[in-house]
């Protein structure tokens, strides 16, 4: 065979594997590290079921898959999830939308998706916005209403938690944990239940907070998802003794969960820093709660809940470590990163609540 | 934690209470010191709640409006946003209405006028803000009719402050007499205040002109009228601050109306001021930054002038630079920087170079906010377009880790750019190109790290990060560095794919650590050491028998001795392998470390103190590592070499262990005899000056001279003790020394070595007693070759003696002796002009005063301290001495006691007060205030401390003596509660020591017993940044206290008094710091030879006494290149071979790998 026609044929090959790749819906699995390409066949609030491109058929529990990228999905899409992954919220936001003019795809799922990681996105930046928490409230119930059987219902469910309780709406957060308690998941069981114990916080009620955190905390986990959950019981368990003024208990859980936790998650390591920043602050070691939060601005500032509260106490810790000028460099980054953030609001006039 | 606070402040308060000073005074006080610390909620809150009360004094009542709008004006200050700033300004004007319409008459309605219009000016100018605003275009002619208004109104209020304060100040009459002391303060304060309120009225009209347009011929008339008014208020009151203030707005006015050459003068006048007071600093930022403006016209267009300035004014005021002027001041400085890129002969990378700064400096304004945010955005979009980039940053991390490993390769050739760099000037400029490089590296790394994804590869992202600490370590942020240095080494220490990168982490972590320790003004060093120790535990932990962790091991076993936990640094150091390269050298410093560890044991309390047998354990091993090491590395050394500065430390250390075991003749043979004795080694050549650190430098070789002294005092060798005497004094003066402070100094090492015999074997003490006894007696005793030397030697082992001896006969015997020897020296300088110096005379005399004192012979204490007065009224030993004098009278509990305590409280005032005749003497109370005000106010933190504590312990103490119940039942309560008050102020203000903290709380506890409450703990370490706020509160009541007793001053003194005193105390000033500083110098000495050299500071022997010192030097690795595994430092030992003589510093971090 000539060389110049094998190797027109080697190309078509290529051509013709290559779409075969690009054909195929991707799936990502927690927990599991190599991605598996195939067809999504069918989705509920409870199960994705996929056929791999071998022609293996399984049913995912729909919490175990945190993502799937749909053959046919926009470009705009992959690069808007990037910005969202990376904080950068309102940049996403703008990417979903383009994503969405852009969406050529005749697959549901894909304009499901985009419109529930929209109203993530914009359900995250309410969480440092309070103005904007109404409207996100109501987007998502809108959503959860229309989509009762979408495998992100439940995702859903722990937004409302979370936005509910920065709007100090118990009622309503509990409505919201109940919810996420019908989950078949495991993990999503112990979410609802750490949802429920943060509730009672809210309500002032520390030991039966402390009784259903110490409940997901002591519960035999049985993945990364589940683990994952026994640390935000945990932190809960922290936040409790930090309530009872009990310092020294609560840094030790808190280090005890920063070292169980993954080096990448974020979202858990950001929360205990800047509670052991509370409780050292609370103990008059100023440089060690300036550590603390030094970790959540240098390390973990996607993490939109906590880095505005990690900005407020650097302000004035760099101050009482002697370095105003990094004091003020951290209350400019707060206001202009974070201008309606109820810290912000605290930096500028002490009076207001926050946190 | 605020209502944490608020309690404990509360509780403050409360004490205060106790004694009664005018109604109103302790409530504001308190609310002044929670606006002072921005606490305003808390202060508003206070306000509402004592407002409630059913008990409150009428003339509290009246003020809480005007109170709380005193606090809402201080507030809106802290608003960045208008909005805000107005409503709170709106609340505020409307209590200070509520307040005047029920007090017109009130004095302070003069006051509240002047906070009305500041109100009101506060609104205008936001109007103003609001016209020029693009969005409101068309509303731009309302908002400037609303500013007017409000600055037509805001001036009718001064002008009526004005007249108020010009009635009240009249009302005091032509004269006050100074001695009236509240009525001239009253009447200056007063005086201040109106001439604050003629500012004010021209301020706003400055202020008015700001609300026309500039073409608008109202601006120019305006701008003149107020230049004119600003004119007259600097006439009057040109040596006023208030008056400089007048000159300043005059500049402004000039500059706005475009005569530039004037502005200029004005500002240049103003800039050659002294700027010795924050308020003076304050001014000239303002000026220095009005000047910029100027000098950056097109007009005058003088960019490199601009450049260098702001250069200049930056280096100069680091901790302003971040305030309005400081951001305005590099606003200009990168307007001048974007102005010279555009001169047509740059070349072009030069005028890369020079965009990138001013693009570095816009980011950074623009990252300050506030008015600078529009315009250095503005800027920012011009350079990126100037630069030729495409205002576009990376979007993936791929992209953005590549980009961003270019920029940290660069970091190498920026290096090397200084390093080879000969000119001052060009070192300058390539060290601003270097900051702004490693600013953009910075920001491409953090952008790369926020574009991560899930599966993005894991050592990229370390790479990433192990890059970005080293950038930040390069950038003096230690903590950022450390934090992310830790995270890399401790979450992926395990983790095969990142290869080197934890372990160098870590190490770049514990540097940074190390850093953080040596920075400036740092105020928590333990925390710190702490987090060293931790870092380097786990390095040796994690990648054990590594040269990482042999570093660290040395590292870790350095910092125990910093914290001067010598057991576990012998135990650190013996871990270090003997295969090592460095083995020899630890050994050494294992040694010396060991008998440090012997030394501390035996310093010990009896309760603390290690068993004797586990000292004898120490100091034995101690003598065989040293001795081994020695026998290793001697040999090993040519003929013709000289003992290097390791062995001769360590001999000198075996020496004073022969010394403390009475192995006299051994001593001298390490020290003398030998032919590598020590001494050969710190030879130099007649003339030569001695360095500042080494075995040749003055402290060690007084070191040396000074064991060799003892061998002889317990050889009985007059003569040869003598020669001692004088190799010492000719190394003293030398270093320019005076002797004596050398020998009290030494005469407290030797009691300290007396009292260690004792414990560890109470037989040799006796004999070694009873021999330096005999041997001083003796000395004392030969009238033939005394000199000031030998006798104030003399003097001072009694003074020691005394003071180590319990039994109170003895000593009083110790003290005669001692007073005999000063005297003898005192009558043979009478006797012989060149027998020692002034100086030297005053010295021996304040000694004398000491002794007896000490002796209990207060009258003529009183009779000797009162001459040294008259002649050293401002030195600190002196006044200080004063002060112990009255008190030990006080404390002795003789008829003339009570009244004791008052005179070492106040001096001259409690003298005076009780028709006695002042002597000059200030007492605790003002040396305390001096201290404060001092413009090296830290170097005094320990007699700042002793003062502070001692005025709570005498008021404590005249208080206990005060009959219980009856009349002054209230009184003696009111003034221990003063004393508590006291303690806890200046726990509040000062970040104490572990021992000073005790000594505090000691008394604290003491005097809350003495009143029968529950003993509590002080607190310490105050949340945030209270203790910065506290200490410039003080600073700014001993500014204001400092201008009274100018004015005293002033009106008392004649010129020609003036003259005299300045020159005498000169003259006393400079002896007096000489004797500090060589007792201080001395102070640490102890036994351990290897603190003399381990640093040229003076270290004191608790763990925050760090403070002087600095963490033992570490080599950072490099950032990786290209190749993401850095090679390793092995063999970039962590000190020298030296280190353990060597002065320990941070040595620069190498350069990244190409």
């Amino acid at each position: 065979m000539p060389r110049t026609v094998r190797l027109s044929l080697v190309a078509l090959m290529l051509v013709c594997s290559a779409s075969v790749v690009t054909a195929a819906d991707v799936l990502e699995q927690r927990g599991v590290a190599t991605k598996s390409s195939g067809k999504v066949t069918g989705v509920t609030k409870d199960k994705v079921s996929f056929e791999t491109t071998k022609g293996e058929k399984k049913d995912i529990p729909a919490n175990e898959v945190s993502e799937i990228l749909w053959d046919g999905e926009p470009a705009a899409l992959k690069s808007a999830r990037n910005h969202e992954a990376g904080g950068r919220l309102q940049q996403a936001i703008d990417g979903f939308a383009k994503a969405a003019t852009d969406n050529k795809s005749d697959n549901p799922n894909v304009k499901l998706d985009i419109d529930y990681f929209t109203l993530r996105a914009q359900a995250r930046i309410a969480l440092t916005d309070p103005k904007r928490i109404p409207d996100a409230l109501k987007k998502l119930a809108d959503f959860q209403s229309k989509n009762g059987d979408s495998r992100h219902f439940y995702n859903a469910a722990g937004l409302l938690v979370d936005l509910n309780l920065v709007n100090k709406d118990a009622a309503a957060a509990k409505t919201a944990a109940e919810t996420l308690g019908k989950a078949s998941g495991n993990d999503q069981k112990m979410a609802s239940k750490i949802a429920l114990a943060r509730v009672a916080l809210l309500e002032n009620k520390t030991a039966e907070a402390q009784t259903e955190f110490e409940a997901v905390a002591g519960m035999t986990a049985m993945g990364p998802a589940e683990e994952s959950r026994k640390l935000e019981a945990k932190l809960g368990l922290a936040r409790c003794l930090q309530l009872q003024s009990k310092f020294p208990e609560a840094i030790k859980l808190l280090d005890e969960v920063i070292n169980q936790s993954a080096p990448e998650d974020s979202k858990v390591q950001a929360e205990a820093y800047v509670r052991q920043g509370d409780c050292f602050q609370a103990s008059a070691k100023n440089k060690d709660a300036l550590l603390a939060y030094l970790h959540v601005d240098v390390l973990f500032s996607t993490e939109k809940s906590f880095h505005p509260e990690a900005l407020y106490h650097l302000s004035r810790l760099w101050t009482a470590v002697q370095q105003p000028d990094r004091a003020n460099e951290a209350a400019d980054k707060l206001t202009s990163e974070y201008p309606n953030s109820p810290w912000t609001e605290k930096l500028k006039s002490p009076a207001a609540p926050a946190g | 934690m605020a209502r944490h606070r608020f309690a404990l402040v509360f509780l403050s308060v409360l004490c205060l209470l106790t004694s009664r000073l005018s109604a109103a005074e302790p409530y504001l006080n308190f609310v002044e010191g929670l606006r002072d610390r921005e606490y305003f909620d808390t202060a508003l809150e206070y306000l509402e709640a004592v407002e409630g009360r059913a008990d409150l004094p009428p003339d509290v009542k009246a003020i809480i409006p005007f109170e709380k709008a005193a606090t809402l004006i201080q507030l809106a200050k802290t608003q960045r946003n208008p909005e805000a700033a107005n409503a709170t300004l709106g609340r505020a004007q409307a209590f200070l209405e509520q307040f005047l319409k029920a007090n017109p008459d009130h004095p302070k309605a003069a006051k509240a006028n002047s906070d009305a219009g500041n109100v009101l000016v506060g609104k205008g100018k936001v109007a103003v803000i609001q016209s020029r605003s693009p969005s409101n275009a068309n509303k731009r002619a309302d908002f400037q009719k609303q500013a007017r208004d409000n600055f037509e109104a805001a001036r009718k209020l001064f002008q009526d402050a004005a007249t108020k304060y010009d009635k009240q100040w009249k009302d005091f009459g032509a004269f006050v007499d100074p001695k009236e002391t509240e009525k001239f303060e009253a009447k200056n304060d007063t005086e201040r205040m109106k001439i604050r309120a003629e500012l004010d009225v021209a301020i706003v009209q400055y202020e008015e002109a700001q609300a026309y347009d500039k073409e608008d011929p109202k601006y120019q008339s305006t701008l003149k009228d107020a230049a004119g008014k600003f004119e007259l208020i600097h006439q009057k009151h040109r040596s006023q601050v208030a008056g400089l203030y007048a000159r300043m707005y005059q500049g402004k006015c000039f500059e706005e109306q475009g005569d530039l050459l004037k502005a200029l003068g004005l500002y240049g006048e103003l800039l050659s001021h002294n700027a010795d007071s924050n308020v003076m600093k304050n001014l000239q930022a303002q000026v220095t930054h009005f000047k910029l403006i100027c000098l950056n016209t097109d007009k005058k267009a003088d960019y490199i002038l601009v450049d260098k300035l702001a250069d200049e004014w930056i280096k100069a005021n680091p901790q302003m630079i971040r305030t309005r002027y400081g951001t305005g001041i590099r606003y200009e400085k990168a307007r001048a920087l974007e102005n010279m890129a555009k001169a047509r002969d740059v070349k072009p990378d030069d005028k890369k170079k020079v965009l990138t700064e001013a693009l570095g400096l816009a980011r950074l304004v623009n990252r300050t906010g506030g008015e600078y945010r529009d315009p250095s955005q503005a800027m920012i979009t011009r350079l990126m377009a100037a630069l030729n980039y495409d205002g576009t940053d990376p979007k993936d991390f791929e992209t953005a880790y590549g980009k961003a490993r270019e920029l940290v390769n660069k970091i190498k050739e920026n290096k090397d750019l200084i390093r080879a760099a000969k000119d001052p000037e060009e070192i300058k400029r390539y060290q601003k190109s270097f900051e702004a490089h490693l600013e953009e590296t910075a920001r491409m790394l953090n952008l790369a790290l926020s574009l991560r994804k899930a599966d993005s590869k894991i050592k990229e992202v370390n790479t990433c990060r192990y890059s970005l600490c080293y950038v930040y370590y390069e950038q003096k942020r230690s903590y950022e560095s450390a934090v992310l240095g830790e995270f890399v080494a401790r979450r992926y220490a395990k983790d095969e794919e990142s290869e080197s990168l934890p372990s160098d982490s870590a190490y770049l972590a514990m540097a940074a650590y190390a850093q953080a320790y040596n920075a400036k003004g740092n105020n928590d060093k333990q925390t710190d050491i702490e987090k060293v120790i931790g870092i380097s535990d786990f390095i040796v932990a994690t990648w054990p028998g590594t040269p990482k962790a042999i570093e660290a091991l040395e590292m870790l076993g350095k910092m125990y001795l910093q914290i001067k936990d010598y057991g576990k640094a012998a135990e650190t150091f013996e871990k270090v392998p003997a295969d090592s390269a460095s083995y020899l050298k630890v050994q050494l410093m294992l040694g010396q470390t060991l008998w440090e560890a012997a030394i501390e044991g035996y310093n010990k309390p009896e309760g603390e103190r290690p068993p004797a047998a586990k000292l004898l354990e120490y100091q034995t091993k101690a003598q065989e590592t040293l001795k081994k090491v020695i026998a290793t590395l001697e040999p090993k050394l040519a003929d013709t070499e000289v003992l290097p500065d390791d062995l001769a430390t360590a001999k000198l250390t075996l020496a004073q262990i022969a010394n403390q075991t009475t192995q006299y003749a051994e001593a001298l043979k390490l020290l003398e005899t030998d032919k590598r004795a020590v001494v050969t080694a710190i030879a130099v050549a007649e003339g030569e000056k001695r360095p500042a650190s080494g075995v040749k430098s003055g402290r060690f070789a007084q070191e040396v001279y000074k064991q060799i002294l003892r061998s002889y005092i317990g050889l009985q060798n007059l003569e040869n003790a003598r020669k001692a005497m004088t190799e010492l004094e000719k190394i003293a003066t030398g270093q320019g020394q005076d002797i004596l402070p050398i020998y009290i100094a030494l005469g407290k090492q030797f009691k300290e070595e007396l009292d260690r015999l004792a414990k560890a074997n109470p037989d040799q003490h006796k004999t070694v007693l009873k021999s330096f006894e005999s041997f001083l007696s003796n000395m004392l005793a030969r009238k033939e070759g005394q000199n000031y030397n030998s006798l104030a030697w003399i003097g001072a082992m009694y003074v020691s003696l005394g003071e180590g001896t319990p039994d109170k006969t003895v000593a009083a015997t110790y003290f005669a002796q001692g007073s005999t020897a000063y005297n003898e020296l005192i009558a043979k300088a009478g006797g012989d002009p060149t027998f020692c110096t002034d100086p030297q005379l005053l010295a021996a005399k304040a000694q004398l005063v000491a002794c007896k004192r000490k002796a209990g012979e207060f009258e003529a204490a009183v009779e000797g301290i009162t001459e040294l007065l008259q002649k050293r009224k401002n030195a600190i030993d002196t006044q200080t001495e004063a002060c112990y004098v009255f008190q030990d009278w006080a404390a002795a509990g003789t008829t003339e006691s009570p009244k004791q305590w008052a005179v070492a409280m106040s001096g001259d005032k409690a003298l005076t007060a009780t028709k006695q005749k002042p002597i000059g003497m200030w007492g605790w109370a003002e040396l305390s205030k001096r201290l404060m005000q001092s413009p090296e106010a830290a170097k005094y933190m320990d007699s700042f401390l002793e003062a502070r504590y001692n005025i709570a312990l005498c008021r404590f103490k005249a208080a206990a003596a005060m009959p219980e119940g009856g009349k002054q039942a209230t009184k003696k309560t009111g003034e221990m509660g003063r004393a508590i008050t006291e303690i806890q102020r200046t726990a509040l203000q000062i970040n104490m020591t572990e021992a000073q903290y005790a000594k505090f709380n000691g008394l604290h506890r003491e005097i809350q017993t003495a009143m029968n409450l529950t003993p509590t703990d002080i607190v310490r370490n105050p949340p945030e940044s209270e203790v910065a706020e506290a200490k410039a509160a003080e600073a700014k009541e001993a500014e204001e206290d400092k201008k009274v007793q100018a004015v005293k001053k002033k009106k008392r003194q004649t010129v020609a008094d003036n003259k005299r005193a300045a020159k005498s105390e000169e003259t006393a000033q400079s002896s007096s710091m000489l004797l500090m500083g060589g007792v201080l110098l001395l102070f640490v000495v102890g036994g351990g030879v290897w603190f003399v050299m381990r640093s040229s500071k003076p270290k004191r022997p608790s763990l925050a006494s760090l403070a002087a010192g600095e963490m033992p030097k570490i080599v950072v690795a490099a950032p990786p290149a290209k190749k993401a595994a850095p090679k390793s430092t092995a063999g970039a030992t962590a000190s020298s071979a030296g280190a353990a003589t060597a002065s320990p510093k941070t040595k620069p971090p190498t350069k990244p790998k190409a």
